[in-house]
């Protein structure tokens, strides 16, 4: 009984706990940061370069973000920025300055060392998951380059070319209309199977003629038997593909338990050793057997 | 049974008042376990494993010892062609000690037995503090498990090195040969599961713990056969873990779960490894700890909240 | 002539025979008491000894990082008392001193109780004492552990065949005259053990030649028994046992302890049986001298084990020498040095000190400080690991034995001491033939 009171006040405590900190957190952040507004043009350039700085500086915290109405994560889970509520309640600079300054009792550090610029760019790609959001910069059109690939994307399939080492990723779309098209300016990630997750290779935006190449990097190992497992994907969909090639350098595995070893780790001890202690052992023990046999020469001259 | 309960309760009631919620999960896991311990052994009686797959497997009690065995036997061999790594980013841990808990957790440890432990380094007055997690290293030279008299540790053609805890005499000889403190022993009755009652002892896991055997950090042998990443790394918020096969060349971070080449990250932010100087040659790569999140002012205080005594050592 | 001669020898041959043949006929009261005492200290041991079967080795002060405690303080201890056997028999022996006769046996018997003793207190320090076999079933070549059990069993045949051989020709001549004087029983063992030594030439040819082989013999085989124990420590990577001289180091700290336990034996045997004129001061004059030149090697050793780390000061070196200097362990540290070490070589170096109270009394200040050397080569070390101790409850960064350990580690010395004792009473302490021969008496004229 008394023990889950305990757990019950502990518990209690817990989530108050953390309700206060959500709720209460000050971030030191004045009026005249508050108002500040994006630096930067709100643009898919600006946008993809967020993105990467959040890839490399903030994911391993943050995690994906998803367009939610609330933050589910609690602490020590750093919160989903997808959420429409943060999203809300933040103005442009707050979301600077935050990153910028870092709150040491969430765990949230200061991101000065990075570039204003750098920041901002954060910024702007934390926006994309905002739809209501009303950027104060121009919003610069996409140039007919980067023109995003409207209609519905089918299928995708891999081709290699093992002489030269290249993936060839081709995508099987349809038109507004429903017609085959082709399909241009979508970004298709090359992975390789690994142990416990898919090794990104790269990221590459397809042609023309709906096709994605990626050059293999050679000098990534492949299985026992040379092969390696190539998986592309359609970025923002659930359309992928994988295929076995044989590319890559092949592992020279050789079982490191295989050999005897001096004072090796496990019970493989070398025949030297083995011979060296045997024959010691024996000798000293024979000796000792000698001396034994000799109290039965002993006993046997009992009679004068 | 009444002795697991007592035991853990007044020997460590000290201890555990610090550790509420621990205690309430105890007392209700102990509880459960007097209660289910009341059956009496009967022929018909079933023992239980986790298979290769992840899933409880029962067994009649006739066929338990040809099931200690295939465990005994798949856990001694490994896995071939994997060479597993860790490599730990010391820049990012916060101390949240997500890694302990869950270690805690899958190992059925006690409050005090670590697996991994989240240490605070300090390499000189000057230098500031940082976290420094601290799991069995996986030495390709391991002083342990050469000093062992009967192969009850033991490493892997994977690398990994393992205790054995059905053939462990309990002499201690590789506590005393570690240079990492990496081995704990079970002084005592093991703290009371339930789901250990009746289960065959799987060495992947070192589950059901046994009194007066030997337990360590296992990477997780049992995830990694079936392909998940170790308790720890897959717990940790903050993007410290990075786990995977060297063979491959490719690491995955246990947070992010982004894959990274391993050659790469290693010469890039300067890797290190763990008093390379004793030639124990560890499995175990650490990220030198630059560029911190958090700055660490550090008060004195154990985790217990007690005052520590002054520590002589600088890592 | 002849005649006279005869008659003299034979009354010197009868004192000598019924001095010597004293203990074993008479009850004495201090004996009685000492073995009531002893079996009570076993009995005390053997009830926490359950306690600990029970519980597992919690009920020790022992812990993750202090994981050795004074059970293995005590088994290097045993092993180094038993070593004693092997310097004075074999390596005093063998150089011709004749000094070492009424020393020999009682170091025989000190050195096979010590050995078991060594063996029995491994096991008592196993966390699965149950799982024994396991060192017979799965031993690995490589572990210094299973080359420990071998010399470990090769010291104790070899230790008994050389309590056994040289007291063959006292068997006889006990098994010729107690009878009736003894309970049967004791009788039947004297029969048995005498294996119809009668003292023929033959016989005695035999004798001389498997001792000159055994003692050889046991040599090697004792330096390997301390070397290997010594290497239980020396063969990790902590500071304070990362040494290359611990082998010998071990070996010379070994036979200080032992002279040490020799003296105090000689003095209290000597007293308790009235065995003045066998045992004579001329005896501890020598076995004095003896203790000095060992404490001085091992002093030599000591010198290099602290100065060499001392002067480099090497990070770990640093804080485990400052323990023991000037920290937590100073007081044991140089209380063990001065009484085990110091004092005994300054006070060996005067004659007044070299009778048999003073060295009785230095005696026990050897055996005692070798013991507590003994806990300050294994706990500090343990308790300065290379990385941090932290997050674990405070007394995991210090080791106080708990009364259960040490009533069970006072059980197993009491064990060796029993052993000792029960010897010591059975069989006379020194040789009767020995003794005899060298006051020119020709024994077996009389069998």
């Amino acid at each position: 009984m008394n023990t889950i009171l305990k757990f019950a006040v502990i518990a209690v405590f817990i989530f108050w706990n953390t309700n206060v900190s959500n709720a209460q957190t000050d971030w030191g952040i004045s009026e005249e940061q508050k108002s500040e507004t994006l630096k930067i043009p709100f643009d898919q350039a600006n946008q993809e370069a967020g993105e990467a700085i959040f890839n490399t500086q903030c994911k391993m915290c943050h995690n994906e973000m998803s367009v939610v109405p609330v933050n589910t994560r609690l602490l020590p889970l750093s919160p989903n920025l997808g959420s429409q509520e943060i999203q809300k309640k933040n103005s442009d600079g707050e979301l600077f300055y935050k990153i910028t300054l870092g709150h040491a009792a969430t765990g949230m550090p200061p991101f000065d060392r990075l570039s204003e610029d750098d920041r901002w760019k954060l910024v702007t790609y934390i926006r994309t998951f905002y739809p209501d959001y009303q950027p104060s910069t121009s919003t610069v059109a996409a140039s007919p380059a980067t023109e995003k690939f409207v209609g519905t994307i089918k299928g995708i399939t891999l081709d290699f070319d093992t002489t030269n080492g290249t993936i060839k990723a081709k995508l099987q779309a349809l038109d507004e209309m429903g017609n085959p098209a082709n399909a241009k300016n979508v970004k298709v990630s090359f992975y390789v199977k690994r142990a416990f997750g898919d090794f990104l290779i790269n990221t590459k935006k397809t042609d023309g003629q709906s096709i994605a190449l990626e050059q293999y990097p050679l000098d990534l190992p492949a299985d026992t038997n040379g092969y390696i497992t190539v998986i592309a994907t359609v970025d923002g969909t659930s359309i992928t593909t994988s295929k076995e090639v044989k590319f890559g350098e092949k592992i020279h595995y050789k079982n490191p338990l295989d050999e005897p070893s001096l004072w090796g780790p496990r019970d493989n001890a070398p025949l030297w050793l083995k011979l060296t202690y045997i024959l010691v052992v024996l000798g000293v023990w024979i000796t000792i057997g000698w001396a034994a046999f000799q109290i039965f020469r002993i006993y046997n001259l009992r009679e004068r | 049974m009444d002795q697991n309960n007592t035991t853990v309760s007044t020997t460590r009631r000290g201890f555990l008042k610090k550790f509420g919620v621990t205690l309430g999960t105890l007392g209700v896991v102990s509880a459960l376990g007097v209660v289910s311990s009341c059956n009496t052994a009967d022929p018909n009686k079933k023992f239980r494993f986790l298979n290769a797959e992840g899933e409880w497997v029962e067994v009649d009690i006739t066929k338990m010892d040809v099931h200690l065995t295939e465990l005994q036997k798949r856990g001694r061999e490994g896995i071939p062609g994997k060479k597993f790594v860790m490599v730990i980013d010391l820049a990012k841990c916060q101390n949240a000690r997500q890694c302990m808990a869950a270690c805690q957790t899958a190992h059925h440890l006690k409050p005090e037995q670590h697996h991994i432990n989240v240490l605070r380094m300090e390499n000189d007055d000057l230098t500031g503090h940082y976290f420094m997690p601290k799991p069995c290293q996986h030495c390709d030279n391991p002083p342990c498990t050469k000093v062992c008299p009967v192969d009850a540790t033991f490493q892997r053609q994977d690398g990994i090195v393992l205790i054995d805890n059905e053939r462990c005499i309990g002499c201690r000889f590789c506590i005393a040969a570690c240079p990492y403190s990496a081995r704990i022993f079970n002084w005592t009755e093991p703290k009371p599961f339930e789901e250990d009652i009746d289960r065959i002892y799987d060495v992947e896991l070192n589950v059901p713990q046994k009194k007066g055997t030997i337990s360590k950090c296992l990477f997780s042998a049992d995830r990694l056969r079936i392909g998940k990443l170790p308790y720890c790394v897959s717990a940790c918020p903050n993007g410290v873990y990075w786990f995977g096969d060297a063979n491959e060349d490719v690491v995955t971070n246990g947070t992010s779960k982004e894959s990274t080449r391993l050659s790469t990250l290693l010469e890039e932010k300067g890797a290190y490894t763990l008093l390379p100087e004793l030639g124990t040659k560890p499995s175990v790569y650490y990220l030198p700890p630059r560029d911190r999140l958090i700055k660490y002012n550090y008060d004195g205080k154990n985790y217990l909240g007690e005052d520590e005594p002054d520590n002589p050592h600088h890592g | 002539m002849s005649e006279i001669k005869n008659q003299d020898e034979k009354a010197v041959f009868e004192k000598i025979k019924e001095d010597l043949l004293r203990p074993v006929k008479t009850n004495y009261w201090g004996y009685n008491a000492l073995i009531v005492s002893l079996l009570t200290l076993i009995a005390a041991a053997l009830y926490a000894y359950y306690f600990q079967l029970r519980d597992g080795l919690g009920v020790t002060a022992m812990t993750d990082y202090v994981s050795w405690g004074i059970y293995i303080a005590s088994f290097v201890f045993f092993v180094a008392v038993a070593l004693v056997g092997m310097l004075i028999s074999a390596v005093v022996g063998l150089v011709g001193q004749k000094w070492i006769t009424p020393v020999g046996r009682i170091a025989e018997m000190i050195a096979l109780a010590f050995v078991m003793m060594a063996g029995i207190i491994i096991v008592v320090d196993m966390g699965r004492p149950d799982r024994l076999l396991n060192v017979f079933l799965h031993f690995r070549f490589q572990s210094p552990i299973f080359w420990d059990v071998t010399v470990v069993t090769t010291y104790v045949a070899i230790s008994t065949l050389l309590l056994l051989l040289p007291m063959l020709p006292d068997l006889g001549i006990m098994r010729n005259h107690l009878k009736g004087e003894v309970p049967q029983w004791k009788w039947m063992l004297y029969n048995i053990l005498s294996l119809g030594w009668v003292g023929t030439p033959k016989q005695y040819q035999i004798l001389h030649r498997t001792l000159r082989v055994l003692l050889i013999l046991i040599i090697p085989v004792a330096m390997s028994i301390h070397t290997v124990t010594s290497w239980l420590s020396a063969l990790t990577l902590r500071a304070g046992w990362d040494s290359t001289i611990f082998g010998p180091y071990y070996v010379s700290g070994a036979f200080v302890a032992g002279s040490g336990a020799v003296l105090v034996a000689m003095y209290f045997i000597r007293r308790g049986y009235g065995l003045q004129n066998y045992i004579t001061d001329y005896h501890f004059d020598k076995m004095g001298k003896l203790m000095v030149l060992v404490s001085l090697v091992y002093l030599y050793f000591n010198l290099n084990e602290f100065l060499v780390p001392g002067y480099k000061m090497k990070t770990h070196d640093a804080i485990h020498l400052h323990t023991l200097f000037s920290g937590e362990y100073s007081l044991m540290f140089w209380l063990t040095q001065t009484f085990g070490l110091i004092l005994p070589i300054v006070l060996g170096l005067f004659k007044k000190m070299r009778k048999p109270f003073p060295l009785m009394l230095i005696g026990a200040s050897l055996v005692i400080g070798a013991w507590y050397k003994r806990v300050i080569i294994i706990v500090p070390t343990l308790i300065h690991a290379h990385l941090p101790i932290q997050n674990v409850p405070k007394d995991f960064t210090e080791y106080n034995p708990t009364g259960m350990e040490i009533t069970i580690t006072i059980g197993v010395i009491a064990t060796a001491v029993l052993i000792v004792a029960i010897l010591a009473k059975l069989f006379p302490v020194v040789p009767i033939w020995e003794t005899a021969h060298e006051k020119g008496v020709d024994i077996e004229k009389d069998l």
